[in-house]
């Protein structure tokens, strides 16, 4: 008996020994030479592919792995990147790009304009990814000499420089059959021109690339980039505040005020602007097939809500205080294409709504709900995604705030699967999600014409006017001209109110200044990293060097 | 019965259980509202062709009964589908994530089952005094803990506040290490708080099962012969009952993997340790089917496995089962 | 005639039963000790939301969001400045309700198949046992993972997928039970006289089985609590209902451990602990009061 009670003494001794040990000797892994970029993020990379990844933090690998044609500064006007520069004859469909001369892909092999010339077709022959879009009016590609490219599309196309394509080698893809290219090719040592190689990829871990010693920009002066995927916010938020990272983007409201209060002086905090939105989105679809009420089809209804929702409330609660009241389509950060709307903005004015519902006929019933003429109750189902818990806060909000002008509103919270397909089935009220908006506001401006109903249009809107001025923008090369039909569409759009735009959401993040210097913003108000453009990584150097 | 014929039925019943599982695991998938297609729709932006490639390729306009056969075709030829979100053969993903987890739950088990053992035999010993009991009430209350929120309390008080320890993550990626002795200390202090937390988390239930078969082997005839006989207490204990009591901690093992799996589940999910557990939940929040799906096979197939094997151990050890 | 009699006779005993039960259950302090607690909470689930309600702490107009206990807030705000106190305590009946629901479901289906199981015997009993033998090997936490993510966030799902994947203890036990009163001379005079199956297994076999069905219902509840926790925890809740797992959920996600903000971590955790608690306590005394050796044998 008494043995025993030895026996767990050891035991424990043996376990403190151990616990010393280990804590002890935890202070000795500094001696590293290497410059190393830490980067946190939430979100798993779901393949170093590029034909079939489509999360922010895979493109992010790629930008960095690979290259593009061009680049944009901080005003977003396009700059060189592989290609140095680019002219078009006069009927805008004829393009010469002049390609960097002493770009080596990191296998060593030279880059040539056989490998645009290859990496364009094998996307446009095979529908490949999100970069279909970008060249499938490409009608002839021609390669004149080992730098040179000509391009012959089918029609002016206004935002032709700004191709997000990333250029393959041909040495290694044209070995890929298309089917794999799209499936189940790996990718898992991926070949580009970037500032940075993958070297080493463990899924749900960590992505590490090693700085490119023949980058045609100069080698970056840190050594390797580090994307470290967290399960939950909380550790990686602790990690930044330990040393352990030095950027972490993806931040919620609430560790980013946490973050912000604690005031320490190495950590910058980023309430960047970013090209991104969250709307509600009504079910406008004049079909029969149409599964939604169809008192929402009715524009007054709608502009009621408008004026019912006090977005900035939303914004205070929901989301921390960081974001701003939305408006159009096209977000303030791109400032030379966002339209103002000045005093035409609906704010937040529930007499309003209220008036505007009265006059349109319809009146409160005796349990407070409002009827349609027809005797219908203005009775709807929002549609909350289970993923987003700040979508959830700001349909409570909703509820609370039509409940006010007499609108009953029952939400209803389903995974992102399950709203893609109702919002396909055209089996929806109304519900809440966002946009990513791309540097060129020609893409976010077509999700909404009649041509992507049953493809990319979440609202069934559909308006000839707004469609002609879609093409006619395409067209217009002349990019004053250009914008004022891009306002004039973005004005269109807002009057006839299928989205009410809840938000501009901000980037939340934050970095360390005790290691590196050269953080660049892009655009002036945008992030550091998980941009568009890659200057970061290729400014980035350790203090005092 | 003889072993061969104990041995044969213990099998057969393991496989149709397999084939169960196999079943139920491809019909749970299929009646799931909507078309798992749509996931991918919204996302990339995927042209008509290349969405009509991925449904044959996902063999998704099929009929459910000719689904099926390509199914356990499939399967018996070591393919469990294609991730949707990795796009990679699910085997592949799940195989790169099992000694992460087998070595979580290895350590957490070996410890747990040694510690809880120890003091099942020192409250059984001492029953009914006050070390029993307030050993007794921990083990009920540790037994009582949802697993994550030990988790949580357990990073918040040496992760965050001490900071002893590290917050989550099998070790730093990309670290340089001055020597093998370093790195074995780094790995260790990663292991340390996710392996320890588990073990608290099984403890209880070894204690308190190792408690009550040791009580009730002590009142066995034998025990009393042996006491007659002027067999010493200390020799009693570690010749005597010790073996006999170890036979339902055996079973507890096997009977305890599916809850032991939970909780890897849970602990992966609050430390970011990379394995099984963290990709189901990834693969939940990404609804990440094929994924979902190989994964629920293989952990539930490891599980019967398991069991058979403790079944067989079970009746290796144990006197009175052997004819 | 013949039938009202045995049925009143079986409930007589039933109740018999109860009281000599209850006079042996009060001397075991543990199991006090879990009653108390229980009925703590089942008051607070019961009253709670009557008496208290979810206000947002707001000072000078601006609202106080993760904000520590102070007076008219003991435990603190949210992220939301929701008052945590008010959500604990409205908390509790909701996840109270979804436990005992899912208990009654996993009792219902365990009590209806290890009674038929064992009643019949046969080729009913191998198949219904080779279903509950997958249903005991399986790991539940998966399944239910699986099974909620395959059906969608909502209470009803939660307390169905609890339900569906916790019965087969409760069959193996009940099972067992029933074969030894089957063969009890009551049963055969039953036969005897022509009474049908049914009304055999209602009447006679139900009401002796009954004491370990009680005793197991409260260990399936323990459980059934622990496994909402779970599932919310990991996302798999429905948001719009306020219990002490989604509590726990958004206070994960939303940053609670770095905020370091304990006093909305801790409170819903231990109600969570406590009314487990309860109920392990409740069973582990109705082990040693009804005769353990009876459950121990078959399993």
């Amino acid at each position: 008996m008494r043995r025993l009670n030895k026996v767990a003494l050891l035991l424990v001794i043996l376990i403190l020994a151990v616990s010393l040990l280990v804590t002890g000797c935890g202070g000795e892994e500094s001696q590293d030479e290497r410059n190393i970029l830490r980067i946190g993020y939430m979100r798993e990379i779901e393949s170093l592919n590029p034909m079939v990844i489509w999360s922010v933090q895979a493109y992010e690998v790629m930008y960095v792995n690979y290259n593009f044609l061009m680049s944009w500064d901080e005003d977003l006007n396009v700059t060189p990147k592989l290609a140095k520069s680019w002219d078009v004859d006069e009927s805008g469909t004829f393009w010469t790009f002049y390609l960097e001369e002493e770009v080596t892909w990191h296998d060593g092999e030279p880059f040539t304009a056989e490998d645009v010339k290859f990496t364009f077709e094998y996307i446009r022959d095979n529908e490949l990814g999100y970069f279909y879009d970008y060249v499938a009016s490409m009608e002839e590609i021609e390669v004149v000499d080992e730098h040179t490219l000509t391009v012959k599309t089918d029609e002016p196309i206004a935002w032709m420089p700004q191709l997000l394509v990333p250029i393959l080698p041909m040495h290694i893809w044209s070995e890929i059959d298309p089917a794999d290219a799209e499936g189940e090719f790996t990718n898992d040592n991926p070949v580009g021109t970037g500032p940075f190689q993958v070297v080493e990829h463990r899924k749900g871990e960590y992505t590490r690339l090693v700085a490119n010693d023949n980058y045609f920009k100069g080698r970056p002066a840190i050594d390797e980039v580090i994307y470290i995927i967290y399960a939950n916010t909380d550790m990686m938020v602790e990690a930044l505040k330990q040393g352990e990272l030095d950027v972490i983007a993806d931040v919620p409201g609430a560790q980013f005020k946490a973050l912000q209060e604690t005031n320490d002086p190495d950590i910058v905090t980023l309430d960047a602007d970013s090209p991104s939105f969250t709307e509600l989105s009504f079910n406008v679809w004049e079909d029969e097939e149409s599964m939604g009420n169809p008192i929402l089809r009715d524009r007054e209804v709608r502009i009621a809500i408008e004026y019912a929702l006090d977005r900035q409330e939303m914004i205070d609660v929901a989301l921390m205080g960081y974001g701003e009241v939305g408006s159009t389509l096209v977000p303030p950060l791109f400032d030379f294409w966002h339209l103002d709307l000045g005093d035409d903005f609906r704010a937040y004015n529930p007499q309003i709504a209220v008036e505007t519902l009265e006059a349109a006929g319809y009146t409160l019933g005796a349990d407070g709900i409002r009827v349609s003429p027809d005797g219908e109750p203005l009775a709807f189902t929002l549609l909350i995604r289970n993923e987003s818990p700040d979508n959830q806060k700001m349909a409570s909000m909703i509820k609370d705030m039509l409940a006010e002008v007499g609108i009953e509103i029952t939400v209803s919270v389903i995974d992102e699967g399950t709203l893609t397909d109702r919002i396909y089935d055209g089996d929806f009220d109304m519900f809440i999600w966002g946009w990513y908006v791309d540097v060129d506001p020609s893409s976010i401006l077509k999700v909404v014409t009649t041509d992507e109903i049953m493809s990319w249009s979440d609202c069934f809107y559909s308006n000839p006017v707004y469609d002609e001025l879609h093409l006619l923008q395409q067209r217009t090369m002349d990019r004053d001209e250009r914008r004022e039909l891009i306002l004039e569409m973005q004005r269109i759009f807002y009057n006839d109110s299928a989205y009410i735009m809840l938000s501009y959401d901000p980037e939340l993040m934050a970095y360390r200044t005790d290691k590196y210097e050269g953080w660049v913003r892009n655009p002036r108000t945008g992030p550091v990293v998980y941009t568009n453009v890659i200057d970061t990584y290729e400014e980035l150097r350790p203090i005092g060097e | 019965m003889n072993m061969r014929g104990y041995l044969l039925r213990k099998f057969i019943q393991a496989l149709i259980t397999v084939f169960i599982v196999i079943f139920m695991n491809f019909f749970l998938f299929r009646i799931m509202p909507g078309d798992p297609i749509r996931v991918l729709i919204r996302n990339p932006r995927i042209s008509a062709g290349a969405l009509e490639r991925v449904r044959d390729q996902f063999g998704l306009n099929e009929s459910r009964l000719v689904q099926f056969w390509i199914y356990l075709r499939d399967l018996f030829s070591g393919d469990l589908g294609t991730s949707f979100n990795y796009r990679q053969p699910v085997l592949d993903i799940v195989m790169e994530r099992v000694p992460a987890t087998v070595l979580l739950i290895g350590t957490a088990t070996v410890l747990s089952i040694i510690i809880g053992v120890l003091l099942g035999v020192i409250f059984a010993w001492k029953r009914g005094t006050r070390i029993d009991i307030i050993g007794l009430s921990f083990s009920l209350i540790l037994y009582s803990m949802p697993t994550f929120w030990v988790a949580i309390i357990m990073v918040m008080i040496f992760a965050v506040y001490w900071q002893i320890f590290p917050l989550g993550g099998m070790g730093m990626p990309g670290a340089f290490y001055s020597s093998y002795w370093v790195e074995l200390a780094s790995q260790l202090r990663y292991m340390f708080l996710p392996t320890i937390t588990f073990a608290l988390i099984l403890i209880g239930e070894y204690v308190l099962i190792m408690r009550s078969s040791l009580l009730e082997v002590m009142r066995e005839d034998y025990m009393l012969t042996a006491r007659a006989k002027g067999v010493t207490n200390r020799n009693m204990l570690f010749r005597h009952a010790m073996p006999n009591a170890m036979l339902p901690v055996v079973t507890l093992i096997a009977i305890n993997l599916g809850f032991i799996v939970g909780g890897a589940i849970q602990i992966e999910t609050v430390f970011s340790w990379p394995g099984l557990g963290r990709l189901m939940y990834s693969a939940l929040t990404n609804r990440d089917y094929p994924v979902l799906q190989g994964l629920f096979l293989f952990i539930t197939i490891a599980v019967i496995g398991a069991n058979f094997c403790a079944d067989l151990l079970y009746r290796y050890l144990d006197p009175r089962v052997k004819s | 005639m013949n039938s009202a009699l045995a049925k009143r006779d079986n409930f007589a005993l039933l109740k018999k039963n109860m009281t000599s039960f209850w006079s042996i259950y009060r001397q075991n302090s543990m199991g006090l000790i879990g009653l108390v607690i229980l009925l703590v909470f089942a008051l607070m689930a019961l009253f709670g939301p009557y008496l208290v309600e979810i206000t947002v702490m707001a000072v000078d107009g601006v609202t106080q969001v993760i904000h520590p206990p102070t007076s008219g807030y003991w435990l603190g705000t949210d992220d939301l400045g929701k008052d945590i106190l008010a959500g604990v305590i409205i908390g509790s009946r909701v996840s109270l309700l979804v436990g005992l629901a899912a208990t009654a479901i996993s009792m219902i289906i365990g009590t209806v198949i290890g009674i038929v199981s064992g009643f019949y015997g046969r080729a009913v009993d191998a198949v219904l046992m080779r279903i509950t033998d997958v249903f005991l090997v399986i790991p539940w936490l998966p399944l239910m993972l699986v099974m909620a993510a395959l059906l969608g966030p909502s209470l009803g799902n939660i307390i169905f997928v609890i339900g569906i994947t916790s019965w087969a203890g409760t069959a193996r036990i009940i099972r067992s039970q029933t074969l030894s009163v089957k063969e009890r001379p009551y049963v055969e005079r039953a036969r005897a006289i022509g009474s049908g199956d049914t009304h055999i297994m209602f009447y006679h076999i139900l009401p002796n089985v009954f004491p370990l069905i009680f005793a197991n219902t409260v260990l399936v509840a323990a459980v059934a609590i622990l496994s909402e926790t779970t599932l919310s925890f990991l996302g798999m809740g429905d948001p719009t209902q306020v219990t002490w797992g989604m509590m726990l959920h958004f206070a994960f996600s939303m940053g609670a451990v770095s905020y370091g903000a304990w006093w909305w971590l801790l409170p819903p955790g231990i109600c969570v602990v406590l009314v487990v608690l309860s109920f392990t306590f409740i069973g582990y005394a109705l082990d040693e009061v009804l005769n353990p050796k009876l459950r121990r044998r078959d399993q």
